[in-house]
């Protein structure tokens, strides 16, 4: 099928964008970046825009960057470079790690960083990604821009703190912690389809002991969520098979996922528990050889 | 005879052509001045129509017609059974049954004046479980059934049935009571589509002359067009099936769909009308595979003998038969639940079952697949549970060359425990495996489709070879098969040979694709049109020369004289001197009658499978398989047929399953509707039994239906080696994985 019809805008600058975006914050309108998720929803007639901004003549955008320690990825750099991105390696591997499970290669050449954050679909894997790293979100607008952090960003199913008029222009993600270690796991049907569940870990060590332990959970909420509790109860534990499984346990307790044709409620608080084990374990032992 | 080409990897004719685009499919064929149709669909599974007012759909602007069940000869159709109108009139029996099609310039017009459509429903409880179905107090959903044409044979007072079978064998109580244990247990299978790339559609254009120019799926030309003309009330000969491309049919294009309804809209509105289902339309109303409950109960003695064997299969038929193309209205694997075991004492009962959900119709070997896990996992769960090598159990019950099988069946030329022994010797069955990695063995027979078949070859002074095929293309690489044929039996290179697949107005005669017959059937007309182009035209080159008949021969597209140094004649000169002495062409027509087989297929596999036993999740490590192929004609095409047959069996056992919830089809989309992707794919191998002559040309044995039977049984069986659960419905959920190892669990909590 072909969407209904819209007015196409291509910008070819952040300022031409979101002059764009303020002048048609009244009415509806969408911006296009990969439009791996967008073009679909489009095509089927799930969704109906007055307006789409193609983002894709922003290459300002396209761009993946030492930053602070950590590094800054441009919003439209798209998911395939940052894959094979040294940078996205030695700073942020949790997203090397993952990107290779998102969509399949077709997907990752056209779709971006940025456009997969902005889309917060909570069984995606980004956006569960940029939670665990505590990133910190960019977003611009006419005369400037302001910082959300992660934890603030995602609101609901497919809605985060970007405002009609703003743009995200880029992702923030600090320096990993000293002597840690990551890991993203995930449970879904088919390789590249979306997650049943999923859990992103970061662990760091201190003498033996877990000086900092980072968790989220993607599959489970109507956002990706972080697990609190249960990182608080890994701080000055040793990393331990038990420590991980009680983690487990209050990471499962602090989700709440709803039941579709691929699991049900009860399976994937099950799974979270486990593969929140699982991936404390695998970050925990590469903490250790760090 | 020179036989050289049989056996090479040669290109498909037709395949420059689809990769570039040229290839035309039913809606890409260009004629002028094409407009859309759209249908608009019930949203009840069951209701009565109380009122269609379309008024306000007429009188949009850029509507072109509007046809509801009242503006047509809307007669009861179907490829046996004739139980389906082209519009539904006064009940819908499923969501998605069509009510009234508009046509218009632009499908979005099209598809906003279905909006405009008013109907007024008395909604009816709908019947959705097929067992209920059959209870007395179940609403009866067609009580004018006795009234239709092509009814098949079915009991007396049972409610639903669409349709029946019933085999039997020996003294069946007898069989029990010579038993020592008696295994009783229920196998369950879900609806599936066929995934074929290309929705069904079509496009209807009317010529002049009032031909009707039908360009949809032409999977059998012939019978469709016999379809159309007794639905539409036409003479057949008022009717082309134009020759386009298939893009899959996996056995669910054989009917009309929507072809009659672009005729009635190409009448109304004076324009070429095409209509094609979106994914969600062909989801929630075409044809697929039937959802099974399949019982079983075996009595054996200890040492594995097998005394008796009692099945009853339901089938939930959906809303109508009109889909499925035999006489008897059913699957005929239900009575393969004897499988390939020496069994005296057997009774198999098999219903499809009328329910309001979306009808059933073929897919690929029907029956076979449901039938086949259920038999397969039975018979492992009685192996393992009498304490016998379930390997061991399949040999010792395994009928022999000349034994009856279950149903009485005597078949020939077995290679059954060749396969066998060749797919357990490509696996790593009876060597050590590590924890929760498990293997299972699985195996089918399968019958070779019959029929029969014409085929025109015409021969140019140039020596050019022309084959005039009627054989549908949907896929599988007939036309290589049959330019190879030619090519061998006419001893010329392949670039001599040209296909030119013709529609049904000037083809010869050809059954159409299905049950696996096409290389048999119409691969043996091209084989007998060969053989008479060269038996004719060495007649001709003998009497024209008094050369004796017997020794001449053809080699390299020649007629030479045995022991002589007398000139060669070619093809292209013997053709001119048949056609009279002047310039040619000749043709040859030549019929092929294979109807009677007795030589019966095996497909044997084996899985070798690791379970995550926290999660469930099931890991598909290595798959063997082997078959009774025969002589191979194209190497890469009958790879294509097994190794994407296999794919489909992973789909069946892993996660391909039409949900279904108050009678919808709840995903109705390929984003969850989950068919495997490469990466799903484990490792295959697959061993061809090659020395196995069978009836196909050059000693070959079909391999289309019967790839995918096993896989998911095999598989279930791996699962139960691995962890000890035994699955008794497909797909495997991991969901279900886990249940399973949870109530183990509880059940034996020193584990295994």
């Amino acid at each position: 099928m072909k969407p209904a019809p819209f007015f196409y805008h291509a910008p070819t600058s952040v300022d031409e964008a979101v002059a764009l975006l303020q002048d048609l914050q009244e009415e509806d309108s969408k911006v296009l970046a990969g439009g791996q998720s967008l073009m679909p929803v489009l095509n089927m007639r799930l969704a109906r825009v007055k307006h789409l901004i193609d983002i894709n003549k922003l290459h300002d955008l396209d761009y993946i960057r030492p930053f602070d320690g950590g590094l800054a990825i441009g919003a439209l750099t798209r998911h395939r470079m940052a894959e094979h991105s040294t940078d996205v390696a030695t700073r942020a591997p949790l997203i090397t790690e993952a990107l290779p499970l998102v969509g399949d290669r077709q997907v990752r050449f056209r779709g971006t960083i940025g456009g997969s954050i902005a889309h917060a679909d909570p069984v995606a894997e980004l956006p569960t990604i940029a939670l665990a790293l505590d990133a910190d979100l960019v977003v611009s607008k006419r005369g400037g821009s302001r910082t959300v952090p992660a934890s603030e960003f995602f609101i609901t199913f497919l809605t985060t703190a970007i405002e009609d008029d703003e743009l995200l222009t880029e992702i923030r993600i600090p320096a990993p912690p000293a002597h840690s270690g990551h890991a993203f796991l995930e449970l879904s049907r088919q390789l590249g389809t979306y997650a049943i569940v999923s859990a992103a870990a970061v662990v760091a060590l201190d003498g033996g002991r877990i000086s900092e332990a980072r968790l989220a959970l993607g599959g489970v909420g109507s956002t990706p969520i972080r697990a609190l509790r249960a990182e608080e109860s890994l701080r000055g534990q040793a990393p331990t098979i038990e420590a991980f499984t009680e983690a487990g346990r209050l990471a499962s307790e602090a989700t709440d996922p709803s039941a579709d044709v691929h699991g049900s409620i009860e399976y994937r608080r099950e799974m979270a528990a486990v593969y929140v084990r699982r991936a404390l374990k695998v970050a925990a032992e590469r903490a250790a050889v760090a | 005879m020179a036989t050289s080409v049989i056996g090479q990897r040669a290109p498909r004719t037709e395949g420059a052509g689809k990769v570039t685009g040229q290839a035309h499919y039913a809606l890409d064929v260009p004629v002028a001045g094409m407009v859309w149709g759209k249908a608009l669909r019930s949203p009840h599974p069951y209701a009565l129509i109380k009122r269609v007012d379309a008024s306000k759909a007429r009188t949009m602007p850029g509507v072109l017609a509007v046809i509801t069940a009242k503006d047509i000869r809307n007669v009861l159709h179907g490829r046996r059974v004739y139980d389906l109108p082209i519009l539904a009139e006064n009940v819908v029996r499923f969501i998605g049954e069509k009510i009234a099609v508009v046509a218009a310039e632009d499908p979005a017009i099209a598809e906003a004046a279905l909006d405009l459509i008013e109907v007024d429903y008395e909604i009816l409880d709908p019947v959705l479980d097929p067992l209920h179905a059959m209870d007395d107090d179940a609403p009866v959903l067609h009580p004018d059934q006795r009234s239709y044409t092509g009814l098949p044979k079915i009991p007396e007072g049972q409610r639903n049935a669409q349709s029946y079978g019933h085999w039997e064998k020996g003294d069946i109580e007898a069989g029990f009571a010579e038993a020592d244990r008696v295994f009783e247990e229920t196998y369950s299978s879900a609806m599936t589509h066929q995934a074929h790339i290309e929705p069904q559609g079509g496009a209807v254009w009317i010529d002049d002359d009032g031909i009707i120019h039908v360009y949809g799926h032409p999977k059998n030309p012939l019978g469709q067009r016999k379809q159309l003309a007794e639905a539409l009330d036409v003479p057949e000969d008022k009717v082309i099936y134009e020759f386009v491309r298939i893009g899959g049919d996996y056995g669910n294009k054989g009917g009309l769909m929507d072809v009659p309804l672009c005729y009635y809209l190409s009448r109304a509105c004076g324009r070429p009308v095409r209509m094609t289902h979106t994914f969600k339309e062909e989801f929630m109303a075409g044809s697929p595979r039937h959802p099974s409950v399949i019982h079983m109960r075996t009595g054996v003695k200890r040492d594995g003998t097998i005394t008796a064997h009692q099945v009853r299969s339901i089938f939930d038929g959906g809303a109508y038969g009109a889909h499925k193309p035999v006489p008897n209205v059913d699957v005929g694997g239900a009575r393969k639940a004897g499988g390939v075991y020496r069994i005296p004492n057997c009774k198999i009962e098999s219903y499809v079952v009328y329910t309001n959900h979306v009808p059933g119709g073929f897919m690929r070997a029907p029956g076979d697949s449901q039938t086949i896990f259920a038999l397969e996992s039975h018979v492992d769960d009685i192996a393992r549970d009498l304490g016998i090598d379930p390997l061991e159990f399949r040999r010792k019950n395994m009928i022999q060359e000349g034994e009856a099988d279950a149903t009485g069946d005597v078949w020939r030329d077995l290679y059954w425990r060749q396969c066998l022994d060749a797919a357990v010797a490509g696996s790593n069955w009876g060597k050590p495996k590590p924890p929760n990695v498990g293997r299972g063995i699985a195996i089918t027979h399968r019958h070779i489709g019959e029929g029969e078949a014409e085929s025109l070859i015409r021969v140019d002074p140039s020596g050019q070879i022309t084959v005039v095929t009627g054989t549908p293309d949907a896929g599988m690489g007939a036309h290589v098969m049959e330019q190879q044929i030619a090519a061998a039996v006419l001893t010329v290179p392949l670039e001599q040979v040209t296909i030119l697949p013709v529609g049904s107005d000037i083809m010869p005669f050809d059954p159409g694709l299905g049950a696996g017959r096409t290389t048999h059937v119409s691969g043996g007309a091209v084989n007998a049109a060969a053989e008479k182009t060269r038996d004719e035209l060495r007649a001709v080159v003998a009497e024209n020369r008094g050369w004796p008949e017997d020794d001449i021969v053809l080699k390299e597209g020649a007629f030479h004289l045995s022991g002589s140094t007398e000139q060669p004649v070619t093809l292209g000169q013997a053709a001119v001197e048949a056609a009279y002495g002047r310039s040619g062409p000749v043709e040859f027509l030549a019929r092929f009658d294979g109807r009677k087989v007795f030589t019966e297929l095996c497909m044997a596999q084996v899985a070798e499978v690791e379970v995550d036993p926290e999660t469930g999740q099931l890991s598909i490590l290595h798959v063997s398989a082997a078959c009774d192929s025969g002589t191979i004609i194209n190497p890469p095409a009958a790879e294509g047929q097994v190794e994407g047959a296999f794919v489909q069996g992973v789909g069946l056992a892993m996660s391909e399953e039409m949900i279904l919830e108050d009678g919808r089809v709840t995903n109705p989309s390929f984003g969850d509707y989950k068919i495997p992707t490469a990466a799903d794919i484990p490792p295959f191998t697959l061993t061809w039994i090659e020395d196995a002559p069978g009836p196909l040309p050059f000693g070959g044995r079909a391999l289309a239906e019967h790839g995918h039977i096993p896989t998911s049984p095999a598989i279930a069986n791996a699962i139960r080696d691995a962890v000890g659960i035994r699955l008794k419905s497909i797909p495997f959920r991991p969901e279900a994985i886990y249940d399973a190892l949870q109530a183990k669990n509880e059940r034996e909590p020193e584990g295994r």
